[in-house]
């Protein structure tokens, strides 16, 4: 382990002028041949890797009511309530959910699974709050306000940034097959 | 007293003639039937107060100020570049820039749409202001925007032809200072104390040397008549004769606009918009396109003394309006390469521009002053 | 020379009253008096952050700058105290959102210290590169905010688009952007597959190669040096008496990196150098901090070389000693009711910043901290950067802001 003692340049005034020039052409450079990287959302979407943490989608056939999702949440945002048949089951509030999948990593049995998506826009506070039923069939878009058109990944190829563009797929919310 | 018929005839005498409008437009033409439709100026020649008010716009000293290359240009210049200058950072910067607004033209309507957001917001004076200035001297910057457009002319379109239109264009375009310095006074906030003596600062730092090359060039020339300066320079533009005179002249227009690297007065990090912080709506929209206003005209002056003014082919549709042309299209070309430097440049500090303005700038400006005096002593413009 | 008064009629300012600011009472008397001014920036202001500066101003000099923090205080170590063990770990990463890995590695690393656990080395090498990635998301972040401070926007635009590889970075490793909660006591939460180190090493090049038009348009451009240059100095001796810490400590010269003097995780395993300037000024804080980002790069590689060369899996260990391929599952089982013995754990951690420091103390029972004691270096190095503005023109305030990198949220807590 070393030492970079590094020397702070003080350039003369030809330096200067040399070094003014240099950031003029960088600038020309760039906006004759620019090297952009915008996603132009909401028109193109980024890719989401795989284990993404998104939405959440609760399996209530795996579900055994332990509570222990509900203990182990972070930001308190799991309530457990108590279903026709008796049974307590997870609803999760998304005003607190942190998207920290903590829940996910506890249940012993996979009931929790996560979806590539999280761009959602609820219509009021009482909305956020999503029960059992509805986290069972996952996050709820109305497909016909759907204006994406591509699926963007990021990718270096040698030295070059490029966006690889694919179609977007057909259904907007994947749930995770679990690992 | 001037009757009416006098006056009509005095400005149809001096009138702008532009074939494009005031030739008759023919649709066909056979051996027996021409069929054109009427110039735009004769449909209202006959009717009484009309043709009054049609001959005054198309007046020559009228028709300078309000479009060519008065106010209509100036808008123009305003909402392209502005529109430009979005447009260029965010490619540097690996962005788009506006586009939502139209997206198969590239945006370019986002000034307009910004200038209709700025009209229908609410003015507020806050309760410290000096009221009634407060919103007047918004409106009073169109004076000195306006005036010297009188003495600048654009080819055949010219309102006042004097041997001092140079001098006489400088000392009126540095009112506006002046009337910057007066908002900060009447907005009575302390940033805007703070950024109208920036300004003063600034204003001390280029003028000497904004003057000084100016004339050197006048010295060249051995007139300050814009017609003769622009003529002199038919075969080899000024730029050529005296190049240093042109760089100092270049930089004093950066420091006197506030383009980068010398956007103090309003540096919006340090303080918010300067002199201007207190404005909202449309007031704030006047005072913001303030200092474009001014790169505009000393754009329009750099370009009659070193790039040959008006000087170009001759376009046979546009008529007197050809000269113009090329002269706005020379203003419009320097306006983009002075907001180009906002991509890369970061700002200078108040003490280092005023230091740049009185030793590296001033020496510059001296030695143009006496490559000047030397090339004007042997008369360079003769010969050629 | 004779002296005019010209009168000013400015108020001073009624919030001096009004409010209950951090300042002597005689400073509304010095606005009266017309000789200095006093300027409030921000908490509104576009260069000043969540924070208000309080300035007194002669002429264009700055006499003494007054810091107001607290705007952006969240209370961290009370929410801590209540919380179960792990459950922190979200709320320890809150504050320095770009810095996430390291702040929850310090936190983390104090849990391990108590409970003597032993991390498995693949695990070491995955955090100490994202922390690494977590560095050079920071320094980008504050050259950003440098830039934009001194007007040079594209010096904003380009160091924030070459942090979103960082941040894909993170989010392909764990799976959120920013706040990764990543690291756990005795791991991390996930493996890292072939592809995504083979991303990372890719994106290192890329930033690596785009950072020299960086150096071209901003770093060396004359307009910045001038205006950094020999502006706000803190000499060896002032930035040990005021607690600097970090990379602006070593740009006044101290040779000192907490990865070095107390290596944690992979750090000993790895070469590095320690970035160290002498002139203790704007721009050699920032230049220490440009060739951090180097020297991150490098550590990076070395640790994608390591990881790609071990086997897979075995990524954590419980608290009895297991070592576990997954946490999927096991998570109640290992932090449910996880409780330190009694005592004090106090732990070191270089953050982007500079020196972090933990301390927990458990009685030993309960499953929460009895107190978590949590000192960033935001806090550390505000006296210094208050110090070091005297002296300088109003219009160094952003610079010199900018050239510490401070950041309200961190230094409030
Ligand atoms: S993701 Fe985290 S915050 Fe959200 S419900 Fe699960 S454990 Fe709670
Ligand atoms: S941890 Fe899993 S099984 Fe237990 S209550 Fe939560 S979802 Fe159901």
């Amino acid at each position: 382990m070393g030492v970079l003692r590094i020397k702070p340049p003080s350039p003369d005034f030809v330096e200067r002028v040399k070094l003014h020039l240099e950031a003029f052409s960088t600038g020309l450079k760039e906006a004759i041949k620019p090297s952009r990287m915008t996603i132009q959302y909401p028109r193109e979407l980024r890719k989401r890797p795989k284990g993404f943490r998104g939405m959440l989608v609760l399996d209530i056939t795996k579900c055994i009511s332990c509570f222990q999702c509900a203990f182990v949440c972070p930001a308190n945002a799991i309530h457990m309530k108590k279903a026709p048949n008796g049974k307590y089951y997870p609803c999760v509030d998304y005003a607190k959910c942190i998207f920290c999948h903590y829940c996910e990593d506890t249940c012993t049995k996979g009931a929790w699974k996560s979806t590539n998506f999280m761009d959602v826009a609820f219509k009021s506070v009482d909305e956020m709050f999503l029960t059992t039923e509805k986290l069972v069939n996952g996050p709820d878009v109305p497909e016909e306000e759907r204006e994406d058109e591509y699926v963007v990944e990021y990718e270096v190829k040698g030295k070059k940034l490029e966006l690889k563009k694919e179609y977007s797929p057909e259904k907007l919310v994947e749930i995770e097959d679990s690992h | 007293m001037l009757s009416y018929e006098s006056l009509l005839e005095m400005f149809r005498q001096n009138s702008v003639g532009i074939p494009l409008i005031t030739r008759k437009v023919v649709l066909y033409h056979t051996a027996s039937k021409i069929a054109y439709i009427p110039p735009l100026t004769s449909l209202f020649a006959k009717i009484p107060i009309l043709n009054l008010i049609v001959a005054l716009l198309f007046w020559k000293p009228f028709f300078a100020v309000l479009f060519a290359p008065g106010l209509v240009c100036i808008l123009i210049a305003i909402l392209f570049i502005i529109w430009f200058e979005r447009k260029v950072t965010a490619r540097v910067q690996w962005r788009y820039g506006p586009l939502e607004v139209s997206r198969s033209v590239g945006g370019i309507i986002q000034p307009m749409a910004d200038g209709m957001r700025y009209f229908f917001q609410e003015v507020i004076v806050h309760r410290e202001a000096h009221r009634p200035y407060f919103l007047q001297f918004p409106l009073i910057t169109f004076l000195p925007v306006l005036l010297p457009i009188l003495v600048i002319p654009a080819g055949a379109i010219y309102a006042i032809n004097t041997p001092y239109s140079i001098p006489v264009a400088i000392a009126l375009i540095s009112l506006i200072p002046m009337i910057i310095v007066a908002i900060g006074w009447a907005s009575n906030s302390k940033y805007a104390y703070i950024g109208s003596l920036r300004e003063a600062m600034m204003y001390f730092s280029y003028e000497v040397v904004l003057i000084i090359s100016a004339m050197s060039m006048v010295i060249i020339y051995g007139s300050a008549n814009a017609f003769s300066i622009v003529d002199k320079q038919s075969v080899v533009p000024g730029i050529v004769l005296n190049p240093f005179a042109a760089l100092a002249f270049f930089v004093a227009i950066a420091m006197a606009t506030s383009r980068f690297p010398f956007e103090i007065p309003e540096a919006d990090q340090e303080v918010v918009f300067g002199p201007f912080i207190e404005y909202t709506g449309i007031i704030f929209g006047v005072v913001m396109t303030l200092a474009y206003e001014k790169l505009y005209l000393l754009c329009m002056l750099f370009s009659i003394l070193f790039l040959g003014g008006w000087n170009g082919p001759f376009i046979p549709p546009l008529g007197d309006l050809s000269p113009a042309f090329w002269l706005f299209l020379k203003t419009i070309a320097l306006m983009m390469i002075f907001v180009f430097f906002r991509t890369f440049y970061a700002r200078y500090r108040l003490d280092q521009a005023l230091k740049i303005g009185w030793s590296t700038l001033m020496a510059l400006a001296v030695v143009a002053l006496v490559t000047g005096i030397g090339l004007g002593a042997v008369n360079v413009t003769g010969w050629l | 020379m004779e002296e005019y008064s010209v009168p000013v009629p400015v108020k001073p300012p009624a919030e001096i009253e009004s409010l209950e600011l951090p300042v002597p009472p005689w400073l509304g008397e010095v606005s009266k008096k017309g000789d200095e001014l006093v300027l409030f920036v921000g908490p509104q202001h576009g260069g000043s952050g969540h924070m208000r500066l309080i300035v007194r101003v002669h002429g264009d000099v700055i006499r003494e700058v007054i810091p107001d923090p607290g705007f952006v205080h969240r209370g961290m170590e009370k929410l801590a105290e209540n919380r179960l063990y792990v459950q922190n770990i979200p709320l320890v990463e809150r504050p320095a959102i770009m810095d996430c890995v390291n702040f929850s590695l310090g936190y983390v690393r104090a849990i391990e210290k108590a409970l003597d656990m032993e991390v498995p080395e693949r695990a070491r090498y995955i955090r100490t590169m994202l922390a690494e990635v977590c560095r050079i998301g920071t320094h980008l972040y504050d050259a950003g905010i440098l830039s934009v401070f001194l007007g040079h926007t594209t010096g904003f635009m380009w160091p924030f688009a070459l942090r979103e590889l960082t941040c894909e970075i993170l989010m392909r490793v764990s799976g959120a952007r920013i706040t990764a909660s990543y690291v756990i006591p005795g791991g991390v939460r996930r493996d890292v597959d072939r592809s995504t180190l083979n991303f990372i090493s890719d994106a290192m090049t890329y930033i690596q190669q785009k950072s020299k038009d960086f150096e071209k348009i901003f770093i060396k451009n004359p307009v910045t040096i001038a205006r950094m240059k020999d502006v706000a100095v803190l000499s060896k001796k002032e930035a040990i008496k005021y607690g600097i810490v970090g990379p602006f400590l070593r740009a006044s010269g101290v040779e000192y990196d907490v990865r070095a003097i107390e290596p944690y995780d992979a750090y000993d395993e790895l070469t590095w150098d320690i970035v160290v300037a002498d002139d203790g000024d704007s721009y050699s804080r920032f230049l220490v901090r440009v060739n951090e980002i180097q020297q991150s790069i490098g550590i990076i590689r070395q640790c994608v070389k390591a990881l790609k060369d071990m086997p897979e899996g075995k990524i954590a260990v419980d608290t009895k000693g297991k070592l576990l391929d997954s946490v999927k599952g096991a998570f109640f089982r290992m932090f449910g009711r996880l409780t330190l013995p009694a005592g004090e754990f106090t732990t070191l951690t270089e953050a982007s910043r500079g020196t972090l420091l933990y301390t927990i103390v458990s009685d030993g029972k309960s499953n929460a901290p009895y107190r978590l004691r949590m000192v960033t270096p935001g806090w550390y190095y505000l006296k210094g950067f208050m110090e070091s503005l005297k002296g300088c023109r109003l219009a160094d305030l952003q610079a010199v802001y900018g050239s510490f990198g401070y950041f309200p949220p961190e230094a409030d807590r």
